[in-house]
């Protein structure tokens, strides 16, 4: 005979099934639009590291130069 | 004794009760937290990442005008790929990773004679790493990136330039929707008129590329193409101008002209196949004309009418199964849907003497061989189409001495 325990556990386990599918589905999405924006983000730290490296040179330019001035 | 030994039991009874019902409070638990999970990530966090999404989105609509103005400053066109999971690659870009930022402390120093500032921006990372490989622009018109492919160091007047078209990249790349490159990209790719050589050895081209950024097992490379390159790869295929329309105004301007060449040199080279078209070939399927396919038309002609039919059909067959045409097959199994294709080519058909003529051996063939000349009106009907003039009017000829 099953114990009224045993009945409830697997019941129980089933539930924990369930509800692992459907955090790991969740999760899956939020990875996939994470990896997304991830890429997407990519192209704004292309123009980030570009302006940093203008940025640099104009400085190096400037300063060869001896045209850079203080900030009025 | 009995006593002892009664309460020993309950108190095992009890114990399994206990153990059970602890076990039933932690799997209650369990689930309790996984749902409460699956709240948490569905209710508040996914939201948030879709707002995140939306934003950074809006930021790159802000930053695309600059990413453009600095690709047209540096004649080349950016885009951050994923490198594919391989070991010996991870480790090159593991190495790569501390010099690229080496290189940028170093770039102004390295750059001092640079003529323009904004152009050698990017330049940095290979510089100090010294993969950098960029091909000449002159020799772009011949040979598109087979040098830069290659991991030889081309050194430009110009060291801006990258070579970095990387195959695995361009699913990818295709992905970024915004980019108004991806589409182009793919265009080359996929057109029949670009040497596949050009992309073929992307294994040593990998190392090329500077590192962009590394998570987890994944390192995501910069991709860097030549933009006059890229135009005349693009014009091959489509030798309208109106695709250059998808980059931005200013690109356009400086490289159109040598844009517009490059097609005519192209078409030059493959056209050539439908130069020696014969009349009576039908401009539909010009690709079908094939050299082994008259001979048995010609045997056709003759054939047709002599009691050797079925000699012809089975050398017929033959000639399919060489060829590897997609009617072969159904010639075979003397299929039904043939007589539904009967029908196309005998609206072409009518058009010209040779059609004509094709026409009546079909329906000689229908009143001769029976249901086998189903098949075989598809088969003459395509060869005829294909056959010179001087043995249509053959088979012609003979079809008007037999009526």
């Amino acid at each position: 005979m099953e114990s009224p325990h045993e009945h409830q556990q697997n019941l129980l386990l089933s539930r924990i099934i369930t509800n692992v599918e459907k955090l790991n589905e969740a999760v899956m999405a939020l990875n996939k639009s994470l990896q997304e924006i991830n890429v997407q983000n990519m192209n704004v730290e292309l123009v980030a590291q570009m302006f940093k490296n203008y940025q640099s040179n104009v400085l190096f330019h400037l300063e060869a130069t001896d045209s850079l001035k203080e900030p009025s | 004794m009995s006593r002892q030994g009664s309460a020993r039991t309950l108190s095992l009874t009890e114990e399994l009760e206990r153990l059970e019902q602890q076990i039933t409070l932690t799997l209650q638990e369990i689930d309790s937290n996984f749902s409460k999970a699956h709240r948490i990530v569905t209710g508040s966090i996914l939201p948030i990442v879709e707002q995140y999404a939306k934003h950074s989105s809006d930021v790159w609509e802000g930053s695309k005008f600059w990413k453009h103005f600095f690709e047209a400053s540096a004649n080349v066109s950016l885009s951050g790929y994923e490198e594919p999971e391989d070991p010996t690659y991870t480790e090159t870009s593991v190495s790569l990773e501390t010099p690229e930022q080496d290189g940028q402390d170093a770039s102004p120093g390295a750059l001092a004679g640079e003529d323009d500032d904004e152009e050698f921006t990017i330049d940095s990372p290979t510089q100090v790493t010294g993969v950098q490989s960029t091909p000449k622009l002159s020799a772009s018109t011949s040979k598109p990136a087979n040098g830069g492919r290659k991991a030889v160091s081309y050194r430009s007047p110009s060291p801006r330039k990258y070579t970095g078209k990387n195959p695995m990249a361009m699913p990818l790349s295709s992905e970024e929707p915004s980019t108004p490159r991806a589409h182009q990209d793919i265009y080359p790719q996929s057109s029949p008129f670009q040497p596949e050589s050009a992309y073929q050895p992307s294994a040593l081209r990998h190392n090329n590329d500077p590192l962009l950024h590394r998570v987890l097992d994944k390192s995501y490379r910069v991709q860097a193409t030549p933009h006059t390159q890229r135009r005349q790869k693009e014009a091959a295929t489509k030798p309208t101008p109106a695709t250059g329309t998808k980059t931005a105004p200013w690109d356009d301007s400086p490289n159109s002209s040598p844009a517009m060449a490059a097609p005519q040199l192209r078409s030059d080279l493959f056209s050539p196949a439908k130069a020696p078209r014969t009349p009576g070939v039908s401009v539909l399927t010009p690709a079908r004309g094939k050299i082994g396919r008259p001979a048995p038309t010609t045997s056709t002609g003759r054939q047709l009418f002599s009691p050797q039919d079925k000699a012809y059909t089975a050398s017929k067959d033959r000639t399919s199964y060489i060829f590897n045409d997609d009617s072969d097959e159904d010639e075979l199994e003397m299929s039904p849907p043939k007589t539904m294709q009967f029908h196309v080519p005998q609206s072409r058909l009518m058009q010209t003497p040779a059609r004509e003529a094709s026409r009546k051996i079909v329906e000689d063939l229908l009143l001769t061989a029976g249901a086998d000349a189903t098949d075989e009106i598809e088969a003459d009907g395509e060869g005829l189409e294909e056959a010179s003039p001087s043995v249509v009017r053959r088979a012609f000829d003979v079809d008007d001495d037999t009526f």
